[in-house]
């Protein structure tokens, strides 16, 4: 926590003092997972963390944008910032489409950072952050925040267990008939339930929003398509250096030196 | 009970966010111990020991010292390969989201941590 901030008690009790002030600003927030959240004018306007997808991966995962697209956008020199911006000029995106796009990463970004306490956190110079046109009260990030944990728990400590837990397809998921009458988004999210991933990993792998993902994961656990993952132990083997053939400086024939082989 | 490295490939997966895939090799290329499921661990490990040799001779012609880690950035995700000392490799597959700040936390007592280990192998 900074020492210049000892009033502030927590993430939206800043943001809301910052939103007073109509400050413009960017909060670095250290904690697992950390983040950046981007103030401009009081409002703010976009998040940055690895908890959840951000506007790029919604982008260019879910292929409304096309990798080269992207590429040649950057390559013309442009901002980094002006990156979504020109491309909505190219008129490879709509602009209300990108609005929109932006605000549900930033509301995504939100609920990721508020599932875990943070570190602690430090008002700094604004940062340069990929522009969307979105801008959201702290209020109001607030609000859907809750609404979001109701949703899905009603209780933060629950939620955040189960973003963190690594589901794997039950038994039912290889009923082709069962699987079948699932709508294709949860079907595209049981294939990518796989007992690795948290449901941030299948975010990101799919392109789609935590929370979102959340939701579909929820549905298909309470169907039994899903269950907690068992673990797999495995032994290793030994990494002593190899006493290599060639080694032994009299070796009558090197032809019949054996490959290296791994000691055991 | 698991294997020690295992825990410490797991526990790196578990505790930074974005890491999906982590294979432990010899310099020389043979899987030590791999938490993969995606990727082929023999194919990492050997391509991640071509790379680390390659990186180091990166590293003599440009006189930029020695080498720390190599990364191959990618459209989605990265793949960074770092030294455990000078026996073995460890190669990580990460999404496009990796904590960076945490991988970079973590990978210095990882790395320790796999070295004491292997520095057991004496057979």
């Amino acid at each position: 926590m900074t020492p210049d901030a000892p009033t502030t008690r927590n993430v939206p009790a800043l943001l809301a003092g910052l939103h007073t002030e109509k400050a413009t600003a960017t909060v670095l927030v250290s904690g697992t997972p950390g983040g950046a959240i981007h103030v401009r004018d009081g409002m703010v306007v976009g998040m940055e963390t690895p908890g959840a997808p951000g506007v790029e991966v919604l982008l260019l995962k879910s292929h409304r944008i096309a990798e080269e697209d992207w590429t040649a956008v950057r390559a013309t020199g442009a901002d980094p910032a002006r990156v979504a911006l020109e491309l909505v000029a190219g008129g490879l995106l709509g602009a209300a489409e990108l609005e929109i796009t932006g605000r549900a990463a930033l509301f995504d970004a939100a609920f990721a950072l508020a599932l875990t306490s943070p570190d602690g956190w430090e008002v700094t110079a604004p940062r340069s952050l990929l522009d969307t046109g979105t801008a959201v009260s702290p209020d109001r990030l607030v609000t859907e925040n809750a609404r979001r944990l109701r949703l899905l728990a009603n209780e933060r400590g629950a939620t955040a267990r189960f973003a963190r837990d690594r589901l794997e397809p039950a038994p039912e998921a290889r009923d082709p008939r069962r699987v079948a009458r699932l709508s294709a988004r949860h079907r595209t999210v049981l294939t990518a339930a796989d007992g690795r991933r948290t449901p941030r990993d299948i975010a990101f792998t799919l392109g789609r929003g935590l929370f979102a993902v959340l939701l579909d994961l929820r549905d298909l656990l309470a169907e039994g398509f899903l269950r907690s993952p068992a673990a797999a132990p495995a032994p290793r083997p030994s990494t002593a250096p190899r006493t290599s053939p060639a080694a032994t400086a009299a070796a009558p024939h090197p032809t019949a030196a054996p490959l290296p082989r791994r000691k055991r | 009970m698991n294997d020690p490295v295992q825990d410490i490939l797991v526990s790196l997966r578990e505790r930074v966010m974005g890491v999906s895939e982590t294979v432990l090799a010899t310099v020389d290329g043979l899987v030590v111990a791999a938490d993969a499921d995606k990727t082929h661990p023999e194919s990492m490990a050997a391509l991640a020991s071509a790379a680390l040799s390659l990186g180091n001779r990166l590293a003599e012609q440009g006189g930029t010292g020695t080498l720390r880690q190599l990364t191959a950035q990618c459209g989605a995700g990265h793949v960074i390969v770092t030294a455990v000392g000078t026996r073995a490799l460890l190669a990580v597959v990460t999404d496009e989201g990796i904590d960076g700040l945490a991988f970079d936390r973590e990978i210095p007592t990882v790395v320790a941590d796999l070295k004491k280990i292997l520095a057991n192998d004496t057979a």
